[in-house]
């Protein structure tokens, strides 16, 4: 499925923000992309295949002999090895679960990350389904969110803004209206106010959202952001709320 | 159908869906639960305090008064972090009724809770 302009947007930035950084070393190996093993070299793996939408072949080498081989287009795993390339499979959606357990297996055993990057030698894998990221999450073991790349507040609210009908920062004390809903950010104001004077509980450690959406005659519903800083009101339509979640739940 | 049969039918409709429990929210009391793994009901009663403080609780009472149309309490609730979510929706009928679910992300929120409005319905009508 083809990722939504936001997320696109994200993505270009993040790649905009590590062109800007200095070249990691380059070594017979590779380039380096985690210099250690376990989640970090699972977490640059993924990011490594995510980043990837032209066909390439990836060759990730982590040390020790552990070395991983995978034809990757479109962000989609299409076919996979832990030995030569000659030996890759194709790879199904249904192979999810076994690709997710060689990859933590590989990253648990990794020393540091480096990968080559090639163009594939020929199409072997054009056509095949393949498996994305998302269908990866769902099988990795104890799902470490920090696989899933975390954006800032700002970051969120700032993508919010496409889908919002009104938001109200209560950390800074702005607020302002999308679309003309003036209305609805006085909502947000009065649920703000009410918040500060009383009932609040301590702030938490981490950022948690709540949405609550009321009747079928309601046609707004509400996002409450609670961070260590103060919170943050959203009022978007109840038609977004997969959005919403999908744009809120990265806040880390 | 049998209750448990629905909730189960309802969590293998969703992979990513851990637990779905039916409980009522004025006694606290989980009904029905269908899990991926095995759970406690230490772990089902804290979810059904989840779901009475999420549709419930002073929050959503202020809601009910300031925000939503007709004074009604929100009908559905879904709290998030990274980590994991869990989605309350509140029976149309029967207002203490609820069925509580707990998924991963990424999670197709909307069509989850369209899919457990039905469910719930159809348990609320069969009381």
């Amino acid at each position: 499925m083809p990722d939504g302009p936001m997320e696109e947007e994200q993505r270009l930035r993040d790649v905009l923000q590590r062109l800007a950084e200095p070249a990691a070393p380059v070594t017979e190996r590779g380039q380096l992309i985690a210099e250690t093993g376990g989640q970090t070299a699972l977490t640059a793996l993924l990011r490594e295949i995510a980043e990837t939408v032209l066909p390439r072949r990836l060759r990730f080498d982590g040390g020790m002999g552990g070395v991983l081989t995978c034809d990757v287009a479109e962000r989609r795993i299409q076919s996979f090895g832990t030995g030569a390339a000659e030996a890759l499979a194709e790879i199904a959606i249904e192979d999810a679960p076994d690709v997710a357990a060689a990859l933590q297996c590989f990253s648990k055993a990794a020393v540091a990350l480096h990968v080559q990057r090639d163009i594939v030698p020929h199409d072997s894998a054009a056509g095949a389904l393949g498996v994305s990221i998302p269908d990866l999450l769902h099988h990795l073991a104890g799902k470490d969110t920090n696989t899933v790349p975390k954006v800032s507040a700002a970051t969120a609210r700032a993508e919010s803004e496409s889908h919002a009908l009104a938001i109200l920062d209560g950390a800074t004390g702005s607020d302002h209206c999308v679309k003309g809903q003036e209305g609805i950010a006085v909502h947000l104001r009065a649920l703000e106010e009410n918040w500060t004077a009383g009932a609040s509980p301590d702030a938490p450690t981490a950022p948690m959202c709540q949405i609550w959406t009321g009747g079928v005659s309601d046609t707004f519903a509400i996002l409450l952001v609670t961070l260590e800083t103060g919170r943050i009101w959203v009022a978007f339509e109840p038609e977004h709320l997969d959005t919403c979640v999908a744009c809120w739940s990265r806040v880390g | 159908m049998a209750v448990r049969d629905r909730l189960d039918d309802l969590r293998s409709g969703f992979p990513g869906c851990s637990i779905v429990a039916f409980a009522d929210l004025s006694t606290g009391m989980v009904f029905a639960a269908s899990t991926r793994e095995k759970t406690t009901q230490e772990k089902l009663d804290a979810l059904c305090a989840k779901a009475r403080s999420a549709l419930s609780g002073p929050i959503s009472a202020r809601l009910a008064d300031q925000v939503f149309q007709d004074g009604d309490a929100p009908s559905q609730a879904v709290i998030f972090d990274t980590a994991s979510m869990v989605c309350f929706l509140r029976s149309d009928t029967a207002a203490n009724e609820a069925l509580c679910l707990v998924c991963d992300h990424p999670a197709p929120v909307a069509a989850m809770m369209a899919r457990g409005a039905e469910v719930l319905a159809t348990l609320s009508a069969e009381g």
